[in-house]
Formats: structure tokens, C-alpha cells, sequence
């Protein structure tokens, strides 16, 4: 065209179209892109975009084509489509016109997606079993992930959030493109082998399945599998399923997710501690307060001739064990020795070991310790024992009733 | 499960059950007493264990895990 002829705008736009019109390879072919900006109008033709990290077009789909739809087209859904690029001329719009969709799910990837989740599946991979708890409390955080990306802030953020003084050991990895499988993996072993981190966590942001696809590599399947830490995956959005979550011990949708899940909350764990310390406190007191009742009854019922000095020796044990409890358990170990060792001095006091050391005796015949004088008989032998020896006797006579 | 995570969760677990034990009483008092020292000696470590940290943010690098292939 030469350059002083003078084109209308249409002019312009029919031979641009022309143009593209001639190309073999824009009249039929397959393009795949994430949809944006989706409008179904009211003729029911479609009018979305699709477009990747770097470029956009805009696209139509006829209502003919777009009632052969399996699903509803939505925003930032993946798709493959099939169709035709043109000029719409009236407005000089470059457009993509779509015929058919497929999603990208059913496409390349998702198949090699699909071999590689049965086939590790067959080896017992994802076995149940096989799954470790997550710590209650860990050690420290592990986290596998890029060094670059959001995730990373916000697993951090929400780590300091839940458990402000929580240490994290961060070994940061290529998460997208060639090799980052193999980075990914390699990071998991560096953390394993670094051994303060008792769960990790690996991920990263949402992505396209291509950029969330390292995460669909054997080899991190296997080291994931291999690691003697939990591991918690965090792969993408909630919808976006990888091999690694089948592999790791828990999945968690998203990284943030991931922090809530491996850290408990600090206040909470405290109160725990703090409620079962409490809890300890009550129940000791009230078996005191238990031991204490009983010794009352056994003064109320007067069972021994004198016991004064044994029963408060008992009561001061108890008292002293009681301002222990009060105090807490920092000078317990030395309070409990020395109450405790006069505890049971009294008490013994008061069973028959005491009462032979103030110089009474017990009797004894073949059928065991005598309680009453019907259990002796004239002529008969028995045992007295005392605190510091045993004499063998026969009885010579009975006189019943007391005293004597 | 190792080191420190383990510790704290086995010390809380036998800390319930020493609570559970003393709460249904019936027990000697010499045994009730070295279970409530027991259990606020487990009570104490855990308290520690929950403000052992230090705030850590330490960068590791792949070297030492990378070398075996999976």
C-alpha cells in the first residue's frame, strides 16, 4: 500500500482483517488462558477475556457455541479453547472467537496429573496410616516455600500473630519452573537435616496449574513422603489439589491456613497449662481436707486410751501440707519431707507399732493376734510380743470382765 | 515426634491424668502427695516449654539436604 493513498477507517480495518482473515494457523486453534471479565448478554452470546501473567483478549462465543458449554464459564477460571482469532472491524478489536471450551483440567497436564496420583497411590503413598500427627506444640516451624513470594509473609505474619515468640527455620526454595521440583524437595531434606523444626510446612501462593506444578513432582511426593517431620501442605486456593497434598501429612488450603494449623494459640495454651495446674491445687486440697475429716471421726469415736499427742502431731502434718499446697509447689519438696515424715509418725504412733514402743504388749496364739480374753484358754500356749522382744507363756487362769 | 514437641505433649497428658486421679480421690495421703509434686513438677515444665522461644526467624540453605536424589 503506498503511503500517499488515504484509507477510511474501514478501509484500514477490512484489510487488517483480511489479513489475519488469510492466516492458516489463526482460522482454528487451541488457546489456553485464564477467564476474566465474564458477561453472558441477553442474547446469550458470552463476552469474557482470557489472558496470562502478561497479555489479554478479548473473546465472544456465540450463543449456538456457548449452549455446547459442560459448565458455566466463570472469572479466573483455566480453560483451553478452541476457535478462531479476527478483527472485528466496526471496532477494531482484535478478538478471539470461541467454538468450544475445554478445561484445562482435562487437558495435558491434568492427565500426567492423574497417571502420577494412581500410580504413587499403588505404592501406598497416601496411606492413612502412614500420616504423622502434627505436634501440639512444636519446636519450631519448618517452612518450605519461595523466598520472593506472599506466602512466605503470610505464614510469618500469622505464626507471630497466634505464638509471638515462635521460632521458624525457613528454607527457602524455587517453587515455579524448571528444577523446582527437584528445589522443592531439596528443601524439605535441608530442614529434615537441620532438625530444630518438628512440622513443616510447604507451599506456596495460587497460580496457574503450570505454576503450581513443581508441587505435582515426584520428587517432592517422595520427600514429603520420606520426612521424618510432619509435613503440612499449602498449595494454591482451597479448589487447587496437588500431589503433595496427597503425600503430606495434613493439607491445608491455603499457607495461612497452614500457620493456623501447626501453631497453637499462645493465651490458649497458657490457660490450658494454667487450668490443669488449678485443677491439681483442688484436688490435692480436698484429699486433705478428706484425710483431715477422717482423722476427726477417729478423735470423735475416742479409739485409743490417749492419743492426744499422736492425733495433734497428725493435724499439724496436715496443716503444714495444706500452707504447702497454698504456697505452690516451689518450697513443696522440702515441706513435703518434713510433714510427711511427722505425718507418719504419728500415725504410726497410733497404730500398734506406737502403741508397743509406750510399753504395751500384743498376744498372739496360733490363730493369730488374740483381741479378746475368749481367745484364750487355760493350759493353752501363746506369744507376747512387746517393742524389743517375745515371750512364749502358758495360761494358767482366766478371770473375764475388765480391769485386772 | 521428637524433642521438645513430644515432651510437652506427653507432659500434658500425664498431667490430666494425674488430675484425674487425685479429683477421684480414695488415695493414700503419702501417694497423693507425690502425685500433686508429680504433677506440679509437669505443670512447671510445660509452663516453661510454652515460653522457651525465642522469636527465630533463621534462613537456612538447601546444601546439606540436597545431595539425596528422590
Amino acid at each position: 500500500m503506498r503511503a500517499d493513498y488515504v484509507l477510511s477507517v474501514t478501509q484500514l480495518n477490512e484489510y487488517v482483517a483480511n489479513l489475519i482473515g488469510n492466516d492458516a494457523l489463526l482460522a482454528g486453534l487451541s488457546l489456553r488462558g485464564e477467564v476474566s471479565g465474564f458477561k453472558r448478554h441477553t442474547s446469550g452470546h458470552l463476552y469474557f477475556s482470557m489472558k496470562d501473567e502478561n497479555a489479554l483478549v478479548r473473546c465472544v462465543m456465540f450463543s449456538r457455541n456457548a449452549m455446547t458449554l459442560k459448565r458455566e464459564l466463570r472469572d479466573g477460571m483455566r480453560i483451553v479453547a478452541r476457535g478462531s482469532a479476527a478483527l472485528y472491524t466496526r471496532d477494531g478489536q482484535f478478538q478471539f472467537y470461541v467454538k468450544s471450551v475445554e478445561d484445562e483440567g482435562e487437558g495435558e497436564l491434568f492427565r500426567r496429573f492423574m497417571l502420577l496420583k494412581a500410580r504413587l497411590e499403588a505404592t501406598g503413598m497416601f496411606d492413612p496410616a502412614h500420616k504423622r500427627e502434627i505436634p501440639r506444640l512444636p519446636g519450631a516451624v519448618g517452612v518450605v516455600t519461595s523466598a520472593t513470594g506472599a506466602a512466605i509473609q503470610d505464614i510469618v505474619n500469622i505464626i507471630r500473630r497466634r505464638y509471638p515468640a515462635m521460632d521458624i527455620v525457613f528454607c527457602p526454595a524455587q517453587v515455579q519452573g524448571e528444577g523446582a521440583g527437584k528445589d522443592v524437595a531439596a528443601a524439605i531434606r535441608a530442614l529434615e537435616a537441620d532438625g530444630r523444626a518438628d512440622v513443616v510446612i510447604v507451599g506456596r501462593g495460587g497460580g496457574s496449574l503450570e505454576d503450581l506444578w513443581a508441587f505435582n513432582e515426584e520428587a517432592v511426593a517422595r520427600a514429603i513422603y520420606q520426612c521424618d517431620i510432619p509435613v503440612i501442605s499449602a498449595v494454591g486456593h482451597e479448589t487447587d489439589f496437588t500431589i503433595a497434598d496427597f503425600a503430606a501429612d495434613l493439607r491445608a488450603p491455603t499457607p495461612s491456613a497452614a500457620a493456623e494449623l501447626c501453631v497453637p494459640e499462645y493465651e490458649a495454651e497458657s490457660a490450658d497449662v494454667e487450668a490443669l495446674n488449678e485443677k491439681l491445687t483442688l484436688h490435692a486440697r480436698r484429699a486433705l481436707e478428706a484425710q483431715r475429716a477422717r482423722l476427726e471421726a477417729f478423735r470423735a469415736h475416742g479409739a485409743f486410751a490417749s492419743p492426744g499427742y499422736a492425733m495433734k502431731t497428725s493435724f499439724d502434718a496436715l496443716d503444714a501440707l495444706e500452707k504447702a499446697l497454698k504456697r505452690g509447689a516451689a518450697d513443696m519438696l522440702a515441706d513435703r519431707e518434713r510433714a510427711l515424715g511427722a505425718a507418719q509418725a504419728a500415725l504410726t504412733a497410733l497404730g500398734p507399732q506406737g502403741t508397743l514402743g509406750r510399753g504395751f504388749a500384743l498376744i498372739r496364739t496360733e490363730t493369730g493376734a488374740v483381741g479378746s480374753i475368749a481367745g484364750l484358754k487355760v493350759g493353752k500356749g501363746a506369744k507376747i510380743v512387746m517393742h524389743d522382744g517375745s515371750a512364749n507363756v502358758i495360761v494358767d487362769s482366766i478371770q473375764t470382765g475388765g480391769g485386772g | 515426634m521428637s524433642g521438645k514437641s513430644g515432651a510437652y505433649e506427653a507432659n500434658m497428658k500425664r498431667l490430666q491424668e494425674i488430675v484425674d486421679t487425685l479429683s477421684k480421690g480414695g488415695l493414700q495421703l503419702d501417694e497423693m502427695m507425690r502425685l500433686y509434686e508429680e504433677g506440679t513438677a509437669l505443670s512447671a515444665k510445660c509452663r516453661k516449654a510454652l515460653d522457651e522461644y525465642e522469636a527465630r526467624l533463621v534462613v537456612i540453605d538447601k546444601q546439606n539436604g540436597g545431595n539425596a536424589d528422590g
